[in-house]
């Protein structure tokens, strides 16, 4: 077991290389020059003398492979550059505005994950029952709402006309709530339909027929068996939509102005603060490699099918 | 022990019925047959002839929405048919064990054996995990499984189908039940492990007298096991008896044509 | 006993999915004729009016029509949704054609990126390009292209594979029929449905990030009236003129709702996997 981890991990090294390199070749991409846009962050006169100097300073007047090869060396420094707008290094300021989003993020998934795997497993049970026709249509309406105005119509309703919760910023718990309820409806949406869906999948399964005939109880077979074979589909689905909850956490920062790494992408983006922008895309594949991985040793740990049936020959 | 002979099972006038879209069709009719202590009750007959219905319904696991099971099923002279279904499930796995056709997909995957073996152990008893441990790894022992203790640990993918037959044998002779009800416990085995599993399921009848209802299309397996045979067709039983007498002369045109299909018998135990 | 599952799928959702759509269509393209004012036109004696008969649903801050320029932004989102369904058609056409037809590293590389750019999140993608490119409405559909054209790829690339089986020629010669009638009667309804399916959600998918991006301030620039901006705009207002984010987003979802129920009919009709 412990080898198959080791290849797992070993495997996604070339993917983080990849993404250094697209991050990398990002530069060369846009059409604007990088010294250009740092002296207009600057508001330095942009001269061809201090051009020079800037491009010599960026190492833009290197080979390509070479520019590659330091990036990825400061990358794994976790040297991101200078931002064009504040002068410091980019990983300081978002080293400082990640714990935001990460709570957010947290939040969030705690939300869903609460709200979806009850509601998912009832409604897999009980086929057409009240439960089913809500989970459906929250299943289908939380993937069809857009998120900004989910966020503002929950504001709305919550702040301005009940006046139960602020508007925005960041603070107590009750900053949290309506955010991650934002942020927490795609997620429920689509893994309530998961869980659904796998187990109604499991029902039919002759295992669950076999623990009836033995004698176990509907509750233990339910909440023990069937819950436990039909959770695995919709981890893995946690996994490949942890790209939703990502794009969610900008969108909604930017709503509720919450002090967040996807506000300051946003802003950053308006600001053509390149290294910035680099960093937030970089930092979004690495995420999103190092949670499959995350899910796939998971899922590992739940079936155990998975790695024993990787050593045996068959 | 003598020859003892009490009733265990009694099934009268089974009739059972489907409900669906078309209306209502009937898939066992007015079957009638009884168990006795210590005996084998052989059930033979072609597939979808009800033998798999007759023996859900003496379990009353039949969704009770789409049919209708009409008869009496007495268990010791207690009535099963219509009983609640929490005093049903104390019977299931107990009184009443069951052998399933595929033991391949018989268990949970996710679940070690030891893990569901001591589930099945302590839901009909008042074990503590320890006590059912050790019954489980006796009970392993006594059908032969190697390293019982390594075994309990093992999940059933693990496994191959004769050695899940067998646990399931284990499982139900922890619980000593009073009928055992094997549907096709042979095929899905070759024949190395048939012989097997069929020793143990003697050894369940031999040592605590349970009633076996043994369900299958082979009639070898009836030959070498039963005391009792009886024949369904279409959902009818078309002809009961003793095995012997069965074999040696059927009166009913089914039983005939059943019984000259399967000539070869004996050169396919020589060929192995 | 009819169950609510039912009623949702079938071709009866997809006749009403399709009606709404072709409403919604003419909108688009009659706008200028239906709309009571151009959504433009500033009269900012009659900001934050209720609504009257002159301005059905009121006015917006600056005193425009807020119903013209809801049916004004029908144009935009459905526009540039078809605009980018298309140009990532043809895109997608070019590229799975040539992945399937030459086969080896090219298929391989090509379609490792198809996988690498379907599984990572839409959104950041294309905030990624437009960090590069810049903020506008033409960067955005751009972007927006580059990360649709993938599902089409694959799509023509099984095509284009399936045409290359040399089983295809021989049945073609024994049946006696030309190779058009085979690719009629065998190819093309393997392609069609994928292609709508996936094109009915994808233009709803393109929908949401249009107004999304615009909401943000990266799309559309005022003063373009599109549902998104429209949302943008009126956040100021949201404890005294809620309505001015309310129409349009009830737009959005509209929208946004009629293609994914199509979307989900379509593809319980069709038995074609989704995203």
């Amino acid at each position: 077991m412990g080898n198959y981890i080791l290849k797992r991990i070993m495997s996604i090294i070339p993917v983080f290389l990849l993404a250094a390199l697209l991050t990398t070749g990002m530069i060369h991409l846009s059409p604007v020059d990088p010294a250009e846009a740092y002296l207009a962050a600057a508001h330095i006169q942009p001269t061809d003398e201090i051009l020079a100097q800037k491009r010599h300073e960026f190492g833009l007047d290197q080979p390509f492979f070479i520019q590659y090869v330091n990036s990825v060396l400061k990358i794994c420094q976790l040297d991101f550059g200078i931002s064009y707008v504040s002068n410091q290094p980019v990983w300081d300021e978002v080293a400082h505005r990640m714990p935001a989003t990460i709570e957010l993020a947290l939040g969030s998934l705690m939300i869903a994950v609460l709200v979806s795997v009850p509601l998912g497993f009832l409604a897999g049970i009980k086929r057409n029952g009240a439960v089913d026709h809500i989970s459906r249509f929250i299943s289908f309406f939380g993937a069809s709402i857009p998120t900004f105005w989910l966020g503002y119509m929950l504001v709305f309703f919550f702040s301005v006309q009940l006046d139960l919760l602020p508007v925005e910023g960041i603070g107590t718990w009750q900053h949290l709530v309506l955010p991650s309820m934002t942020l927490a409806l795609p997620l429920i949406a689509m893994y309530t339909r998961l869980l659904r869906a796998s187990v109604i999948e499991n029902l039919q399964e002759p295992y669950v027929q076999f623990a009836r005939i033995r004698g176990m109880t509907r509750m233990n077979i339910m909440a023990k068996h069937v819950l436990r074979m039909a959770i695995s589909p919709m981890i893995t689905g946690l996994g490949m939509n942890l790209g939703k909850l990502l794009t969610g956490t900008i969108i909604v920062e930017v709503v509720f102005s919450w002090p967040g790494f996807g506000r300051y992408f946003i802003e950053a983006i308006f600001n053509r603060d390149i290294p910035v922008i680099q960093c937030y895309v970089f930092l979004a594949a690495a995420f999103f490699i190092l949670s499959n991985l995350i899910v796939d040793l998971i899922q590992m740990y739940i079936d155990p099918r998975i790695s024993r049936k990787e050593g045996q020959h068959r | 022990m003598g020859t003892e002979q009490s009733t265990v099972l009694q099934v009268r006038d089974l009739h059972v019925q489907v409900h669906n879209q078309k209306g209502n069709s009937t898939i066992v009719q007015g079957i009638n047959f009884e168990l006795k202590r210590g005996q084998v009750l052989g059930l033979i007959g072609e597939s979808g002839c009800g033998k798999t219905v007759t023996s859900m319904s003496i379990l009353q696991t039949l969704d009770p929405k789409t049919t209708k099971v009409e008869g009496s099923i007495a268990l010791r002279g207690r009535e099963l048919n219509g009983l609640a279904e929490q005093d049903m499930r104390k019977i299931r796995g107990k009184d009443i064990a069951y052998i399933m056709q595929n033991p391949m997909n018989a268990f949970t995957p996710v679940f070690t054996i030891g893990q569901q073996m001591i589930e099945s152990i302590r839901s009909h008893t008042s074990f503590s995990k320890k006590q059912a441990k050790e019954l489980a790894t006796e009970a392993l022992h006594h059908v032969n499984l190697p390293h019982p203790a390594k075994l309990l640990h093992s999940y059933p993918f693990q496994l191959s189908g004769g050695m899940l037959q067998r646990v399931m044998i284990a499982i139900a002779a922890c619980l000593e039940p009073a009928v055992l009800i094997a549907d096709e416990p042979t095929t899905a085995l070759d024949v190395f492990n048939q012989k097997t599993v069929l020793k143990y399921l003697d050894g369940l009848r031999s040592e605590f007298g349970t009633a076996i209802l043994l369900i299958s299309h082979d009639l070898g397996v009836i030959a070498e096991m039963a005391d009792e045979v009886a024949v369904m067709q279409n959902g009818r039983i078309v002809e009961n008896g003793d095995v012997f007498q069965l074999f040696d002369e059927p009166k009913h045109d089914y039983t005939k044509k059943l019984l000259s299909a399967r000539l070869t018998l004996p050169m396919d135990q020589l060929a192995t | 006993m009819i169950s609510i599952r039912k009623i949702f799928k079938g071709p009866k959702v997809i006749a009403i999915c399709t009606i709404i759509l072709t409403v919604l269509l003419i909108i688009a393209v009659f706008a200028p004729w239906i709309a009571p004012h151009h959504p433009a036109d500033v009269h900012l004696v009659y900001k934050l009016q209720p609504p009257s008969w002159t301005f059905p649903l009121g006015t917006d801050h600056l005193g425009r029509c807020n119903l013209s320029r809801l049916l004004y932004g029908a144009r935009i989102s459905l526009g540039f949704a078809m605009l980018i369904f298309i140009s990532s058609l043809v895109i997608g056409l070019i590229i799975g054609t040539i992945s399937g037809y030459k086969g080896g590293w090219i298929d391989q590389l090509l379609m490792r990126c198809c996988d690498g750019v379907m599984a990572f999140p839409n959104l950041i993608l294309v905030l990624g390009l437009v960090g590069i490119f810049g903020p506008g409405l033409p960067q955005v559909i751009v972007a927006l292209m580059l990360v649709q054209w993938v599902y089409y790829a694959r799509i023509f690339r099984g095509m284009v594979l399936s045409l290359k089986e040399e089983n295809f020629i021989a049945a073609a010669k024994i049946n006696g029929s030309s190779q058009w009638k085979i690719i009629k009667q065998h190819i093309i309804p393997n392609v069609l449905p994928p292609l709508v399916v996936i094109g009915t959600l994808e233009m709803g998918w393109a929908i949401m990030d249009i107004s999304a991006m615009s909401f943000l301030g990266l799309g559309v620039q005022p003063p373009a009236a599109e549902w998104g901006a429209m949302i943008h705009e009126g956040k100021s207002y949201i404890r005294t003129n809620p309505e001015l984010m309310i129409y349009p987003g009830l737009m959005i979802m509209v929208v946004v709702v009629t293609f994914n129920l199509l979307g989900e009919a379509l593809s319980d009709q069709y038995g074609v996997k989704r995203r």
